[in-house]
């Protein structure tokens, strides 16, 4: 149940508890997928932050056209997007920070997700292009319906329905070539 | 990895220090524009004088005004220093105040608009839920009164506080659904009209690159054009107006001042605010403007413009 547009609503009316339960419900997901842009958990973790801080400062309307997961995941991704414009060049990691970064991703993906199966699958998507990375993210992870994903993503109906099916036998053939075959795909 | 309390103490600290360097900002360099005062009293006022309110209109033109939130001066000063300020001249231009999450409604222009002229104070009801604000007296009898909705002093509202003695009955018109009359007991009739929430953001979109357009154009980003497609005429929005001179853009105050003017003469609320950000003075045009006024927005021909929603820039 998306809980987050009445948490919202008692933000703007002035309880501050209701930014922390959209912190509870919604933080843990969001850095999962907007990891899938920045490709470095702790930055997702730090553009999570800056998304809800945007919230909280500006306080944007929410017209409750759609779920307020999805206007959330919106606002992340121009918020990813954002971040990706000014911080174009490349980033070295040192080795020493990478294990560092795998174990908090793995951490956090443990938790959020609960599914073995699940785990492996997201693990095989960091090997796929962004676009695909974030399509099954949003459709086979956070249970979003195409016309959602379609609203997050700016696409059509139309775009998004091509794109996770691409995104899906990209990932099909991947998992296969290892022996592993997951029937929700 | 933060926990979420952890998060959530970090956002709020955050504020807390966003909300300090707002303040700070606008302490120690902010000029508010006259003409946006001018606006909120466009043409007609409401007495306050004794305690009492009478319907006679006036435009508030000469009084003193707070230029920072420490410092009011006298007429003389300000028209020293509102010279080339753009002052509004109609008298029913439709007034929109920002709304309460607006960054000015805790700085000066709520401040100036509740307090300052000399206990002139605008008329403003809240029925429903929904705020009504002065916007000129009917002394043609435009506004027929239509369903009375009871004594203006039993809502909230400028009439519950400043009223004094004097009666005033508030009515629904015939004419128009979010226009209200007030009928004042000295024989003053006062029109409120509905007012319009004020959009800076539209953060279901993002920003890109663009290109300039050609001289005598605008342009806009991705977020006003999504804005104005989602909420049309129903809201006034808060645009930053940058002005281009082939490739640069122009930061000039006085260039800037002479935009202001032009845009005020074609009907726009202009308002001209200056920063000074860590030693550095920094000069932005902006405008409250209907979807309407944006969307033909009237560029001069000497320049290129480009719009941008308030919190864009910031």
């Amino acid at each position: 149940m998306d809980n987050g547009a009445s948490s919202y609503r008692r933000f703007l009316d002035g309880d501050d508890k209701g930014i922390a339960e959209i912190v509870e419900d919604y933080k843990d997901g969001l850095i999962l997928y907007l990891n899938g842009y920045a490709n470095n958990i702790f930055v997702a973790e730090e553009l999570t932050e800056d998304t809800f801080f945007r919230l909280m400062v500006r306080k944007p309307r929410y017209s409750g056209k759609s779920s307020f997961k999805s206007w959330l995941y919106a606002i992340g991704r121009n918020v990813a997007v954002d971040y990706i414009r000014h911080n174009s060049r490349l980033v070295n990691t040192p080795m020493e920070d990478m294990e560092n970064f795998l174990i908090e991703e793995r951490s956090l993906e443990q938790s959020y997700i609960k599914e073995e199966r699940k785990i492996y699958v997201h693990k095989k998507l960091s090997e796929l292009s962004p676009d695909y990375r974030t399509i099954l993210w949003l459709v086979f992870f956070e249970g979003f319906s195409n016309k959602e994903a379609a609203i997050i993503l700016k696409k059509s109906d139309r775009q998004i329905k091509n794109l996770l099916y691409r995104a899906k036998q990209s990932l099909k053939s991947k998992l296969e070539k290892e022996g592993f075959i997951y029937e929700e795909l | 990895m933060k926990s979420c309390d952890e998060m959530v103490n970090s956002l709020l600290e955050r504020r807390e220090r966003y909300a300090d360097e707002q303040k700070r900002k606008k302490k120690l360099t902010i000029r508010v524009v006259i003409s946006v005062f001018c606006i909120c009293f466009a043409g007609i006022g409401i007495w306050w004088k004794g305690g009492r309110l009478n319907g006679t209109s006036r435009v508030i033109m000469n009084d003193s005004v707070v230029i920072d939130e420490k410092e009011p001066i006298s007429s003389g000063e300000m028209s020293e220093k509102t010279e080339n300020a753009p002052i509004h001249k109609n008298e029913e231009s439709q007034m929109t105040l920002p709304g309460d999450n607006d960054v000015y409604s805790n700085g000066i222009l709520h401040d100036v608009c509740q307090d300052v002229f000399h206990g002139d104070i605008m008329g403003l009801v809240v029925v429903d839920g929904v705020t009504y604000s002065q916007f000129g007296t009917d002394t043609e009898g435009k506004y027929t009164p239509d369903i009375y909705l009871g004594l203006a002093g039993d809502y909230e509202g400028t009439y519950k506080t400043y009223l004094g003695d004097l009666t005033a009955e508030l009515y629904t018109t015939k004419e128009d659904a979010d226009v209200l009359i007030v009928k004042l007991g000295n024989g003053g009739v006062v029109t409120l009209r509905r007012r319009k929430e004020l959009i800076s953001s539209y953060p279901e979109a993002c920003s890109a690159s663009y290109t300039l357009p050609d001289k005598g154009k605008f342009g806009m980003t991705t977020p006003l054009r999504e804005a104005v497609n989602e909420y049309g005429d129903t809201v006034i929005y808060r645009v930053i107006v940058h002005v281009f001179d082939e490739e640069k853009q122009i930061k000039d105050k006085e260039i800037l001042m002479d935009e202001a003017n032009r845009l005020f003469d074609l009907g726009y609320i202009s308002v001209i605010e200056e920063f000074t950000d860590q030693e550095e003075k920094r000069t932005e045009l902006s405008i409250h403007a209907s979807s309407e006024q944006i969307l033909d927005f009237s560029a001069g021909a000497d320049y290129k413009y480009f719009l941008l929603l308030y919190d864009e820039v910031w």
